[in-house]
C-alpha cells in the first residue's frame, strides 16, 4: 500500500483528537456553532473519512499482489511468466502492455457502464467462497470473454486497425461475430504450470 | 443546554474505535483487511453515528 495507508492514519488520527476534546467539553455545544461543530466531528468527518478508506480498499483490490494473494490464484500468476510469446497473459505482462501492478484487474473487468462494481461484486463472492471452502476445481470464467475486454485496448491501436491478418474478419471481432480467441488461443494453461519455462524477470 | 458527557462519549468511542480498525486495515494486504474493514470498522463508525444522530433528533424534539 502507497501513502494511502499513512495518509488515512492521519485522517483518523485527526479525527478521534477532535472527538476525544470535544467529547470531554459537551458545554462547547451550546450554542448553534458547536451544534455545527458536533456535527461535523461526530457525522461529517466520520462518515469522509470512512469513504475515502473505502475508495481506498477498492483500489487496492485492483492491484496483482491483491488478486494473487489467495493461494488458489498462485498458477495464473505463475502463468504471467511463461517464457513463450504464444501465451496472451504472459506476452501482454512480460511487455508492459497492460500495467504490471493491474494485470489481473486490466482484463478481467468488463469494460461496461457498470463493470467495474460488477467485477468487485464477483470479488466478494469469490471471497466467500475461498473462506468457506467451496472453492471449484477448475475455476472459470462466469461466461465466454467478450471481445469488447480485448478491443478496450486494441481497437484504439492503427497496428491492429491496419495490420493484414486482422482487416478480412474486422467487421465480425467488432460485433463479437468472432471471437478474438479464436486465433489467440493460449492463455493460463494452470494444469500445466510446472513444465513451461519461465522469464525470470518481473515477479508479479 | 449542556450535552450529556456520557452520551458524548458513548457515541465518540464508538465512532473512535471503528476508526482505528479502519486505519489497521490499512497495514495488511489481501481481502481480509477489507472484510474487516467494511464488517467492523464501517459498522462501528456507523453505529456511533447513528448513536449521535439520534441523540441530537431526541434533544430537537424535546425542546
Amino acid at each position: 500500500m502507497s501513502l494511502i495507508g499513512p495518509a488515512v492514519a492521519v485522517l483518523v488520527v485527526a479525527t478521534v483528537a477532535a472527538i476525544a476534546v470535544l467529547a470531554s467539553h459537551p458545554g462547547a455545544f451550546a450554542s448553534k456553532k458547536g451544534k455545527a461543530l458536533a456535527f461535523l466531528i461526530f457525522f461529517v468527518l466520520p462518515v469522509s473519512v470512512s469513504g475515502v478508506g473505502a475508495m481506498a480498499h477498492m483500489e487496492a483490490a485492483k492491484s496483482t499482489e491483491f488478486c494473487l494473494s489467495c493461494h488458489v490464484m498462485k498458477p495464473y500468476g505463475e502463468s504471467l511468466r511463461y517464457d513463450d510469446s504464444a501465451f496472451i497473459p504472459a506476452v501482454h505482462y512480460q511487455n508492459g502492455l497492460v500495467p504490471r501492478e493491474r494485470a489481473c484487474f486490466t482484463c478481467h473487468t468488463t469494460y461496461t457502464m457498470f463493470g467495474d462494481v460488477r467485477a468487485k461484486l464477483n470479488g466478494l463472492r469469490h471471497v466467500w467462497i475461498y473462506y468457506t471452502g467451496q472453492t471449484p476445481a477448475k475455476i472459470a470464467l462466469y461466461q465466454p470473454y467478450a471481445n469488447r475486454e480485448c478491443l478496450n485496448c486494441h481497437a484504439q491501436a492503427r497496428s491492429f486497425l491496419e495490420g493484414g491478418l486482422h482487416a478480412d474478419v474486422m467487421p465480425d471481432l467488432l460485433s463479437n461475430k468472432t471471437s478474438c480467441k479464436e486465433c489467440h488461443e493460449q492463455f493460463h494453461d494452470v494444469a500445466n504450470v510446472a513444465s513451461h519455462a519461465k522469464w525470470k524477470g518481473a515477479q508479479p | 443546554m449542556n450535552w450529556p458527557r456520557t452520551r458524548l462519549f458513548r457515541s465518540g468511542l464508538l465512532i473512535s474505535l471503528g476508526l482505528v480498525t479502519e486505519a489497521a486495515t490499512f497495514f495488511f494486504g489481501g481481502p481480509v483487511p477489507f472484510l474487516v474493514f467494511a464488517m467492523v470498522g464501517c459498522v462501528l463508525v456507523g453505529a456511533g453515528v447513528l448513536d449521535f444522530l439520534l441523540f441530537v433528533l431526541s434533544q430537537k424534539a424535546d425542546t
